[in-house]
């Protein structure tokens, strides 16, 4: 497969990064849709760099629905400007305004109901620009939501946080695709991160976080590994025993599972909506991870509990062990597993 | 390069773009009235529901236990009804060929290979004889694909006569241009009264487009096949039968392999030194 000039390939990175650096330094609609621009165009040749039919379709369904998101942001924002004066992202929004905003947000963000082309996507990228997709690809959507979070009725936000979870738990059940699995949790747990939004941005911006940390894990993680679906991670605990352990014990973090990372997240968003006195929404985000904790622990099963082929009369390896080192991918296993244990010696300090 | 030539009398050319193009009869109930249009439309909407229904049954996760699927067993004589043949008869050759039952209640594809060019003055190469399987639709005459991603291999049991079939796997495409992609393999039978039992791995299958061989390869996309066929275009004179007992897929644990074909760069330029 044809690859990209590595030069080009680390330019059109840097020009992402510019473009969501350059949404956050913003103070204008204008040019917070210019740096959404920028973002999305630069991040659309890294997704055809390998070629592949399915690569091109994937960047071309990408391309359309990020397009139509900034188009309606940048109307969105032209209204507000029209009808408020002030091109000011943080002054309060009309109605009008704020609809084509939060469907623009909703588009960027695979926020249910317009998240159907989010595993589409993801199953056509390789696992490492899948990665930037659902981490870095995140960031500035989040932060407009975070700009414009006074002028959201809580009651939307929260069903829209709840909706997610459900969806994002009940369309990852039919799935044996890893990527798409990722894709379905992304769904979820971005609906954990803005059913907090108007309770405690500074909680939605952590739990963002240790998403972030433990999803990057596990797309390395699997990279690492080569598998794209359960049965050839079954076949990992032959060649690589840590590895897939230590991704068991990851999947069992990104499920929400004590006394792992992922578990701080959700249980300080719980406590959280608990001192809203927000029953109803603890009570649908904690079903809607019930549905993601069956895909989990099927991801748990296959790796820990099923036996794969293994020639016993012969000593000679038939599948060689990832020899490189990775000494990201040990730091992030540890920041994913091992983070709630020291959580009260840094929480304070966030809040 | 691969390392495979397909014959250059461009003969399976026009037949690989023959299968892709062959076109399907859509199924659609002929609304004279209003009334029928109403009950073609609740028609529908009952296959609407049945499909959440069976989808909301989470029909993969039986993948866990169960690595292999048999596509068409052809026991069942219905399956017969599920495949459509086409000859270069279409084009004004003379080659013949059926899907029918053998004596043994097994499928069998058979007929005469003839490679007579027709006399229109157009033509410049003919015989062949395809076997594919039939577009399936669902509700509102949408296509259903079938979703192989789980496994990574193709099996047939068959009986051949010793000729050299191809196996074609049609996929859906996203752009109007890729729509005549195929991904195509060779199947050599042995002939003789004993069963082969084929496996090819999907990573095995190369691309091609209206008949030619790509040079930009890609592996096939699994999550989207609209039909497998057989294709019998050896450029040699003569009967064939091939007798097929079933078509399946399977997860083969031990076949690691991606894609089997290494690309080069095309057009390197000389490094300056």
């Amino acid at each position: 497969m044809s690859k990209m000039n590595p030069l080009l390939y680390l330019f059109m990175l840097s020009t992402v990064i510019l473009g969501t650096i350059i949404v956050f330094l913003s103070s204008h609609w204008f040019f917070i849709w210019l740096g959404l621009e920028i973002n999305t165009l630069a991040f659309l040749p890294l997704l055809v760099a390998s070629y592949n039919p399915r690569s091109t379709e994937a960047a071309t369904k990408y391309f359309l629905i990020q397009a139509l998101a900034s188009a309606l942001l940048l109307l969105g924002g032209l209204l507000h400007a029209a009808t408020i004066n002030s091109w000011d992202p943080s002054s309060p929004l009309t109605p009008l305004p704020l609809t084509l905003l939060l469907i623009a947000i909703a588009l960027k963000m695979a926020i249910p109901p317009c998240h159907n082309w989010l595993p589409d996507v993801l199953q056509g990228l390789p696992l490492l620009t899948g990665l930037i997709l659902s981490t870095w690809q995140k960031l500035a959507p989040f932060y407009i939501l975070i700009t414009i979070q006074e002028s959201i009725p809580t009651w939307l936000i929260v069903t829209a946080g709840f909706f997610a979870a459900l969806v994002g738990g009940w369309g990852g059940l039919n799935q044996t695709q890893i990527r798409k699995l990722l894709a379905f949790s992304s769904i979820a747990h971005i609906g954990w991160t803005i059913a907090i939004i108007p309770f405690s941005p500074q909680l939605a911006t952590l739990n963002l976080i240790i998403y972030f940390t433990i999803t990057s894990t596990l797309f390395l993680a699997f990279h690492t590994l080569h598998t794209l679906n359960l049965a050839n991670l079954s076949n990992s605990t032959n060649f690589a025993p840590w590895l897939t352990t230590l991704t068991l014990i990851t999947t069992l973090s990104l499920a929400g599972l004590p006394p792992l990372t992922g578990f701080l997240g959700k249980w300080l968003i719980i406590q959280e909506l608990a001192l809203n006195t927000n029953t109803p929404a603890i009570l649908i985000l904690v079903l809607g991870n019930l549905l993601s904790l069956f895909y989990y622990l099927r991801i748990a099963y296959v790796i820990s509990l099923t036996l794969s082929p293994q020639h016993t009369t012969s000593t000679l390896a038939w599948r060689t062990s990832p020899s490189s080192s990775n000494f990201p991918l040990a730091l992030l296993i540890i920041l994913s597993t091992c983070t709630l244990l020291i959580s009260p010696s840094w929480l304070p300090l966030t809040f | 390069m691969l390392a495979l030539r397909i014959s250059s009398n461009s003969c399976i050319r026009r037949v690989l773009l023959n299968v892709a193009m062959k076109s399907t009869v859509i199924p659609c109930v002929h609304a004279a009235s209003f009334s029928g249009g109403l009950s073609n439309i609740g028609h529908h909407l009952g296959m609407l529901a049945r499909e959440m229904v069976d989808k909301a049954k989470c029909p993969n996760l039986d993948i866990m236990v169960n690595s292999s699927k048999k596509l068409w067993d052809f026991n069942d004589k219905g399956n017969l009804d599920k495949f459509v043949v086409a000859t270069d008869k279409e084009m004004g050759g003379k080659s013949e060929a059926e899907f029918i039952m053998s004596k043994n209640n097994k499928a069998l594809f058979c007929g005469h290979l003839t490679t007579e060019i027709p006399r229109d003055g157009v033509t410049e190469y003919s015989g062949y004889c395809t076997l594919k399987s039939k577009q399936l639709y669902k509700s509102f005459n949408r296509k259903l694909q079938m979703d192989l991603t789980p496994y990574n291999v193709v099996n047939m049991r068959v009986r051949g006569d010793g000729r050299s079939y191809m196996v074609n796997l049609l996929t859906e495409s996203f752009f109007s241009n890729n729509k005549d992609d195929m991904w195509n393999y060779f199947l050599f039978t042995r002939g003789g009264p004993y069963w082969q039992e084929l496996t090819i791995p999907f990573s095995k299958f190369f691309l091609t487009h209206r008949g030619r061989i790509q040079d930009r390869q890609a592996s096939v996309d699994l999550e989207r096949v609209n039909a497998i066929g057989l294709t019998m275009a050896d450029a040699v004179d003569g009967d064939f039968a091939l007798e097929i007992d079933y078509i399946g897929v399977s997860y083969d644990y031990t076949h690691t392999e991606e894609f089997a074909y290494e690309m080069y760069e095309r057009n390197p330029q000389p490094k300056r030194r």
